[in-house]
């Protein structure tokens, strides 16, 4: 299988491996091959102005035909997202509950969980709902606590669902009671999350998807991308690729072989300097066009 | 005589179906300060890991909380009960 052939990609890896060159590269790469492709950083240390070499920010920015990048905040997505609840609230609450529930509002920005959830908000709305690419490459993966919540129907669907069963009946009765039931929003709301979280788990475990792991042949990234390996697996999520950057001998190659059994890999040698724009990225391109 | 039997008659109907009502009313609240204690169960003291969604629902539920608070206070049971219907999350 060619690597063009994915139409999701996700890449995980610690911190500095090269997940944010890697994504361009691929980016660029899918580019070349005709498909009208999208390069998004979820990462707080935002790099691909970097890889880039060139401003991008919130808005998908064209790097050159066919290729756009964008950088997403899902810190800024969680306070917007709040915000709005909040002036929902303030429209629609009487003045003795407004201030307790504003106050539960904002905690909600610190409850666990609150970030990886605005990041799968972010995931849904760019490669899902407001899809305008052929090919999107994330250059972070949804966390192993992200993907458990997405892809464990008990955790998250079985419970919006039984949420979802008794606002119905609740409705039910109080119509028997001969009470006028409207259109609900809290039954929309509920609906809606239970689709997206159901969506997200199919992008998620979709043949098409691609979920990859960036490694350097050093110990920490090493045994960090196998706890990955682990997390993702035991959700029911296969890592279909690993891609061992910065590697500049046989034996590192073969750490790597042996530390990632039966996991397709790609190689990247170690570059002098990082590769900083187009140019640059296309060295990495030619390391890219392998069939798994 | 007839006229008082029918005002009897319409007596035990609405006696009777307003009592009904009542129960059907009675049972819609039940569930519905079930799903309020899911998503307000931060306050009283369980974690709720969805609470980042759940917030979505308070514009739309905010007004009966005072209500539900009340009734809360009023019951023995109310985190087994609900456990017993939903289940935890």
């Amino acid at each position: 299988m060619k690597l063009t052939e994915f139409k999701t990609v996700f890449l995980s890896g610690k911190g500095g491996v090269g997940k944010s060159t890697v994504s361009s590269a691929l980016g660029l790469y899918f580019a070349e091959m005709g498909f009208r492709t999208l390069v998004v950083s979820l990462d707080p240390a935002h790099s691909l102005s970097l890889t880039f070499d060139t401003e991008i920010g919130e808005k998908p920015k064209e790097i050159t035909q066919n290729l756009f990048a964008v950088e997403i905040s899902p810190e800024k997505e969680a306070k917007r997202y709040l915000n709005r609840v909040k002036r929902e609230a303030r429209e629609l609450l009487s003045p003795v509950v407004i201030g307790e529930i504003e106050k539960q509002i904002e905690l909600a920005y610190y409850s666990p969980g609150a970030l990886e959830l605005a990041t799968a908000d972010v995931i849904y709305r760019v490669a899902i709902s407001e899809r305008k690419f052929e090919r999107v490459i994330f250059d972070t993966a949804p966390s192993g606590y992200t993907v458990r919540m997405l892809t464990s129907p008990e955790l998250t669907e079985e419970w919006f669902k039984r949420l979802i069963a008794l606002r119905k009946e609740a409705l039910k009765y109080k119509k028997m009671a001969g009470e006028k039931v409207e259109e609900d929003p809290v039954l929309r709301i509920l609906e809606r999350r239970l689709r997206e979280v159901r969506e997200l788990r199919h992008l998620l475990l979709s043949p098409e998807t691609l979920i990859g792991i960036v490694v350097n042949p050093q110990t920490l990234p090493v045994e960090i991308g196998k706890r990955t390996v682990g997390e993702l697996s035991a959700a029911g999520i296969e890592v279909k690729l690993i891609v061992g950057n910065k590697i500049s001998s046989e034996e590192e190659k073969k750490l790597i072989e042996r530390e990632f059994p039966q996991i397709p890999k790609i190689f990247i040698p170690a570059k002098k300097e990082e590769p900083k724009g187009v140019e640059k990225l296309e060295e990495i391109v030619k390391h890219l066009k392998v069939e798994l | 005589m007839k006229e008082w039997l029918k005002a009897v008659k319409l007596f035990f109907r609405g006696a009777v179906s307003d009592s009904a009502t009542d129960k059907l009313e009675y049972k819609a609240a039940v569930l519905n300060d079930t799903l309020l204690t899911v998503v307000l169960s931060e306050r009283l003291g369980i974690p709720n890991p969805m609470a980042y969604y759940t917030v979505e629902l308070l514009p739309y539920i905010g007004n009966e909380i005072p209500g539900w608070e009340r009734r809360m206070a009023d019951r023995e049971s109310v985190i087994s009960r609900v456990m017993g219907e939903v289940g935890e999350p």
